[in-house]
């Protein structure tokens, strides 16, 4: 009776079809990258460049993760990836443990500045964040325009792979229990779903908003570090267009812009891949910038068209 | 003299996931009749209505409207068709002008531009025959409820409607409002329209209609004239059981010595509350009584935490207790059912059991979570208890009918053992059978020692269940009266007048 059901509400808008969309996604822009560059995206080195491309974003996109299942937006990511790298960069002349420690408060920090304002002031989060995003931009660009600000050479020795996979999964890990397994889960989705009724029901709202925020800075900050391992001196433009990376590799993923209920912690590992492999095969082609933002255009546009929840809709808060 | 049926269904059968929304159920509508569409929340009637409109597709049946099979694809095919329904929630653009509302996406147009003087001439000329005379170029949300629901009614009317469907339209309209909606009802069958009417109450029912279909489970408990069958049968037809568990409730047994489980002393707001005492005894219900906006809700969310008392102290079981915050009131074991319950009581996206969970989860606090089993193994339990109809926990709670839903917000808060509970209307909207299931839930747990503050608009269910009564009156208490020796006449008479 159920598969009577689905062939009769249509495919497309059944619940199972769209979340099997995003891994046919995956496989679809894999096979077809694979297909278009005769092989070459899946040869050792290309995929240790493919690889190296992921770990920040994907940490990046675990914090953001959260604070959009509570059906909030968070635009500061680049920015706090550029304030974050050029403390990491600075602290990193005096010691390694510090740097990172510099870095996670950094973005803590400028996670709490969003938080505050969205809950005190009872601002729309992407309103806060993109006041803060211009800001720290602006204090980015005001340590780095005259010269790049570089990093220690210790810093640049710590490069390597094991390093960077270990972090990224370490943070995915931990994510991964505390949303599945600890009650933090349940209240961000509870949140995401239906605010007051959780706050009626001893979810501590406001506390649960800010501290996503913190989180999703913080963890920023330590993307910063991975970042500057991997670059190893900052410029104007680090982590630049980051948060719209950010945004619609979830959203590739899977998840509801909306947040709530029906998010899976699957979206930020699927989402991530995809975005990258996509991006990546398109350099591999030889497209010049301005059509790969064009064919990126296009993909995105028929994947949210695909896979959004239109009876969930309602303003992001 | 009854006209000829305009529309006919034969076998209507529509299966959802896992259930039969209908089975096999016939109905007809005449023309100029008012058709009473009755039964319990998931009894089938949301789900005939969206099949005459075209929102729900039928599995198989047939519908015949003026002898011909017809088969609407969606609500706007139903319009053309001459169906027209109008919602429990207005929808309609608040920001717009009446006249705006009811010619929106089909403005008689004057060459090329939209014939401003002709909608507005058309739009008074409609409300009038209302006996409505006011200014359609003023914004809707300037107009009341019932207004609202007028202009909803002449936008579905004026598309040459041949069969009308209001589902609910009485329920947020006060009694002037609703005699004059029955008037334009009235006139309308008049005219020949055929008119199906979806309420909660008998007596509207009994006021307006002129035969009743009654559904029960998804299926056709039978067609009758409006005076074939009494108030008492329609009930026992509806609920498919005795009506003696209404009847059979005892009200809370508490010795006079029963030790004081919440005190509030001259708590207020600074704004809508301003002095207000209260105490509450341990297995005693309370119910408060008044009109709305008497200060019954605003009273139960200063209780709760859900607006700061910015004076006075509020005590729960001997000890004071500062409460800002619902989360603080949880930890002080208070409870609180809120009166919107789709907006503020159930989270409709998460699970039965995620919603259940939710506040003994708070309670515990964040170093001792529960795992999956003992979740499901508590959901389970409270299903079984209160007799949720659903097939199992994992099943998303907006997909219940009003009724389980309430259910499932009553065992979130039983499953967090309080001292205190709170329900603000926990039976509005709910049909009779899950009502009465309510109220003797609510007294099963008097019995086994929680305090219970109870908020209704319907006397009768307070002075049925409440030890004591509070009525209030302008947003401040005016009287305590026994619940087993007050009338409603009383009670009514102290509304009214102010004083005891």
């Amino acid at each position: 009776m159920a598969g009577n059901d689905e062939v009769k509400q249509s495919v497309f808008e059944s619940d199972t079809f769209k979340g099997l969309l995003p891994f046919i996604g995956l496989v679809v822009i894999l096979g077809a990258m694979y297909w278009l560059t005769d092989g070459r995206i899946m040869q050792p080195k290309r995929l240790r460049l493919l690889l190296s491309q992921v770990y920040y974003p994907m940490i990046v996109a675990t914090g953001v993760f959260f604070v959009m299942t509570l059906g909030s937006i968070d635009f500061t990511e680049g920015s706090t990836l550029g304030v974050a790298s050029i403390v990491v960069s600075v602290l990193s002349f005096h010691s390694i443990p510090l740097a990172i420690l510099g870095g996670i408060l950094t973005g803590a920090a400028i996670g709490a500045v969003n938080g505050f304002f969205h809950v005190k002031f009872r601002l729309q989060s992407f309103i806060v964040t993109i006041c803060t995003m211009y800001l720290f931009r602006g204090v980015c660009a005001y340590f780095t325009t005259e010269t790049a600000i570089p990093a220690s050479a210790a810093i640049k020795a710590l490069d390597s792979d094991n390093l960077k996979i270990g972090i990224t999964v370490a943070v995915l890990v931990v994510a991964w229990f505390l949303f599945r397994f600890t009650r933090i889960g349940n209240d961000v989705k509870a949140v995401g779903s239906g605010e007051t009724a959780a706050k009626f029901s001893g979810v501590r709202t406001d506390r649960v908003k800010f501290l996503a925020f913190v989180a999703a800075g913080a963890l920023t900050g330590l993307a910063a570090f991975v970042n500057v391992i991997k670059v190893g001196s900052i410029t104007a433009t680090a982590g630049n267009q980051l948060e719209t990376q950010i945004l619609i590799s979830l959203v590739l993923g899977g998840l509801p812009i909306t947040g709530g209920a029906k998010v899976r912690f699957s979206n930020i590992v699927v989402g991530t891949l995809m975005y990258t492999v996509l991006n990546n095969g398109l350099v591999m082609l030889g497209f010049e910038s301005a059509t790969q933002q064009l064919i990126k255009g296009i993909v995105f546009l028929i994947f949210v068209a695909l896979t959004i929840d239109r009876k969930a809709l309602k303003v992001i808060k | 003299m009854p006209g000829k049926n305009i529309l006919e269904m034969r076998g209507i059968t529509i299966e959802f996931p896992g259930v039969k929304a209908l089975d096999g159920v016939d109905f007809s509508l005449r023309e100029g009749e008012i058709h009473s569409l009755l039964g319990e929340n998931g009894a089938g009637k949301s789900t005939l209505i969206k099949c005459i409109n075209g929102v729900n597709r039928k599995d198989s049946g047939t519908i015949l409207l003026d002898g011909h099979e017809i088969n609407p694809s969606g609500p706007n095919e139903a319009m053309t068709l001459g169906i027209s329904t109008v919602f429990q929630e207005v929808n309609l653009c608040p920001n717009l002008s009446v006249a705006e509302n009811i010619f929106v996406g089909r403005q008689p147009m004057k060459r090329g531009q939209i014939d401003w003087s002709e909608i507005n001439r058309r739009a008074e000329e409609l409300m009038s025959r209302f006996h409505l005379d006011i200014d359609v170029t003023r914004p809707l949300s300037y107009y009341s409820t019932a207004v609202q629901q007028m202009t909803a009614i002449a936008r579905a009317v004026d598309v040459q409607a041949k069969i009308l469907i209001l589902d609910e339209p009485t329920s947020s309209l006060d009694e002037n409002e609703v005699q004059l909606l029955f008037s334009v009802m009235r006139q309308l069958r008049d005219s020949g329209m055929g008119i199906i009417f979806i309420t909660h109450f008998l007596d509207q029912i009994y006021a307006v209609s002129d035969r009743m279909t009654i559904l029960r489970n998804g299926h056709l408990v039978g067609t009758y004239n409006i005076d074939e069958l009494g108030k008492f049968e329609l009930v026992t037809k509806m609920v498919g059981k005795d009506m003696d568990v209404i009847f059979s409730l005892k009200r809370a047994n508490v010795p006079p010595d029963a030790p004081v489980m919440l005190k509030a002393e001259h708590i207020g707001d600074g704004s809508r509350i301003d002095d207000m005492s209260l105490t509450l005894r341990k297995g005693e219900l309370v119910g408060f009584a008044g009109l709305l906006g008497s200060g019954r809700t605003e009273t139960a969310e200063m209780l709760f935490g859900a607006t700061r008392a910015v004076h006075g102290e509020i005590f729960v079981d001997g000890e004071k207790v500062s409460i800002r915050t619902p989360f603080d009131a949880i930890q002080a074991e208070e409870a609180f059912c809120p009166e919107d319950r789709k907006r503020d009581g159930i989270i409709g996206d998460l699970s039965i059991r995620e919603n259940i969970m939710l506040a003994v989860q708070s309670r515990k606090g964040f170093m001792h979570p529960m795992t999956k089993q003992e979740q499901t193994e508590l959901a389970d339990k409270y299903i079984a208890l209160l007799g949720i109809a659903t097939p199992d926990c994992e099943k998303k709670a907006g997909e219940l009918s009003g009724g389980n839903q309430q259910k499932v917000i009553l065992a979130r808060w039983m499953a967090a053992s309080p001292k205190v509970l709170i329900l603000d209307e926990p039976t509005r909207g709910i049909d009779i059978g899950a009502k009465a299931e309510i109220q003797r839930l609510m007294l099963e747990m008097c019995g086994e020692g929680v305090s219970v503050i109870f908020i209704s608009s319907e006397l009768d269910e307070i002075i049925r269940c409440s030890n004591r009564i509070v009525i209030m009156r302008d947003r401040a208490k005016v009287a305590e009266v026994d619940g087993a020796s007050c009338t409603q006449q009383d009670i009514l008479r102290i509304i009214a007048e102010g004083a005891a």
